[in-house]
């Protein structure tokens, strides 16, 4: 895999971000690779196994997605002060603060929602995720389940992907709705003329059911990218003890920049639709 | 016999698993008919585990061909080859590798929640009794880490035949045992082909080893990896005429005196 190391490295910028290029266009040529061998084994294998499978997938909704239900509440709530905080005050220089609601659902709903809630789910998940299958992997139980007849793919991989998906998409309404009732909250502690059924009018009337249909799409290719990812780097290569954190800074970085290209293949949806 | 061999290697390279260039066997070709019970010795290294694994069917072969049941596994399509590694059993070496996650007992129930789709209290009660069956009660509810690598061992073969099997593949079952736990090992073996379930096919068992002695009882066939090549040597009379230096270095009379 890493074909560039045996030849002496020119130190030229060109060189350099020529390499970085084509190291780039491999790494997305083999997590492709494995996304579609995912989807292969969960589709062939539809149904097969359901008394084991289906309580990895429940465990993996709980470990990725119900345990972060604090952490994403409280991060949700101080998200919706600060945004409702700052926007309130600008918007009442300009005698605009009727508007707050095109914001909120502009901002919180649409992309900050979404994102910040990949980024956690990334942080706790995706980390554990490739530090457990790595160890997986060192332990020989790849070739353990081969041997049982289970196809490691869909006792360790399938499971994680369907689980991270279902998680960011249920933390992200989650993250949502706890934002926008935050906001609300900031604007009713300062006094601000805005009642809460003019607010929550205002959000009811930006929200179109194209927003809910994209957000659930976006969500959960966010988590299904962000298992594909930490279980490629995982599994992809014997990791010795001393790789385990490196790797696992990688994977990480790698799951926030897909996640973020996502994000903007469907901000251009958004723009142009 | 019109019926084909349980297990055949054509022409089989058998590499390293982490280095498919590095070949550490060349040519292999054996035949396995069922019911019998296959003993290989190799130096540790010498590719005795790799050849295992090609064997079963659990690897592809870096040339030639393998075939289980009858069947070329490398024209096979993956359900066809689910099929078969069903019937096929394998206990890894060094504790067996057991899914360290998990407790022994669930590592038990396991291919019966997969294969067989009991719910979690049948397939945990099954499990319950075969580790009875096989003294190893006290032992299911903890996780493999927790056991000494020896127990983790009979655990791994309580597992592999969780699910009925017709054939068995063991990496070096005796590698560590004390003369009791070696006794151990051959009596289950010996129980297991003996008491089969009328109208099942006899159990076929494959093991490796590092010394004949305590197999010369129970094994049919007897084989060696010397360098690069397999070279099977017959049956029990081709061990107990003496045979050359290279198989004489696999026949320690020493440690099994007290059987023979």
């Amino acid at each position: 895999m890493d074909a560039a190391a045996s030849a002496p490295p020119s130190t030229g910028l060109l060189e350099t971000t020529g390499r970085q290029i084509l190291r780039g266009t491999e790494l997305i040529r083999e997590l492709g690779a494995f996304a579609l061998i995912v989807l292969a084994v969960a589709v062939s294998r539809l149904g097969v196994g359901r008394r084991v499978i289906r309580p990895l997938v429940a465990g993996q909704i709980w470990s990725g997605g119900v345990r972060l239900l604090p952490m994403i509440g409280f991060l949700a709530l101080a998200l919706g002060l600060v945004i409702i905080g700052q926007t309130l005050a600008l918007l009442t220089t300009v005698g605009a603060e009727r508007y707050i609601g095109i914001v909120m659902v502009a901002v919180v709903v649409r992309e900050l929602g979404p994102l910040l809630t990949a980024i956690l789910v990334i942080a706790r998940s995706g980390t554990s995720t490739v530090v457990e299958l790595g160890t997986v992997r060192a332990l020989g139980e790849i070739e353990a389940l081969e041997s049982l007849g289970i196809d490691p793919i869909h006792y360790l991989v399938v499971p994680r992907v369907i689980g991270l998906a279902t998680a960011v998409f249920c933390l992200t309404m989650y993250f949502v709705v706890i934002a926008l009732v935050g906001g609300w909250l900031f604007a009713f502690f300062r006094d601000v003329p805005l009642k809460p059924a003019d607010y929550f009018g205002q959000l009811a009337a930006n929200l179109r059911w194209e927003d809910f249909a994209l957000l659930f799409l976006k969500t959960t290719l966010f988590g299904a990218l962000i298992g594909v990812v930490s279980c490629y780097h995982g599994l992809a290569r014997a990791l010795r003890v001393e790789e385990v954190p490196r790797v696992t800074t990688r994977a990480v970085v790698e799951s926030v920049v897909g996640c973020v290209l996502l994000d903007a293949a469907f901000l251009a949806g958004y723009v142009f639709a | 016999m019109s019926a084909p061999p349980t297990v055949e290697l054509l022409g089989v390279d058998v590499s390293h698993p982490s280095a498919p260039a590095n070949i550490l066997l060349e040519g292999v070709d054996w035949q396995i008919a069922s019911g019998e019970f296959h003993v290989v010795a190799g130096e540790q290294g010498s590719g005795r585990t790799a050849l295992l694994v090609a064997a079963a069917g659990l690897s592809r072969p870096a040339a030639g061909t393998v075939r289980l049941f009858g069947h070329d596994l490398a024209a096979a399509s993956e359900s066809e080859q689910a099929e078969w590694r069903q019937r096929i059993g394998f206990v890894f070496e060094h504790g067996g590798r057991l899914l360290s996650h998990l407790t022994v007992a669930e590592n038990v129930a396991l291919p019966l929640q997969y294969h067989l789709g009991l719910d979690a209290a049948e397939a945990h009660g099954r499990a319950d009794a075969l580790l009875d069956a096989s003294g190893l009660s006290a032992f299911g509810a903890v996780t493999p880490s927790r056991l000494s690598v020896r127990l983790q061992q009979r655990a791994s073969l309580v597992r592999a035949l969780a699910v009925p099997k017709d054939v068995l593949f063991l990496d070096n079952p005796l590698s560590g045992t004390t003369a009791r736990g070696g006794e151990w090992w051959l009596d289950v073996l010996r129980r297991l082909q003996a008491e089969r379930p009328a109208g099942e096919p006899p159990l076929t068992i494959v093991a490796t080893c590092d010394d004949f002695g305590p197999w010369l009882e129970l094994a049919t066939h007897f084989a060696l990896i010397e360098g690069r090549h397999f070279r099977p040597l017959g049956g029990r009379a081709a061990l107990t005429e003496g045979g050359d230096a290279a198989v004489r270095d696999f026949l320690s009379a020493v440690r099994w005196a007290s059987r023979t």
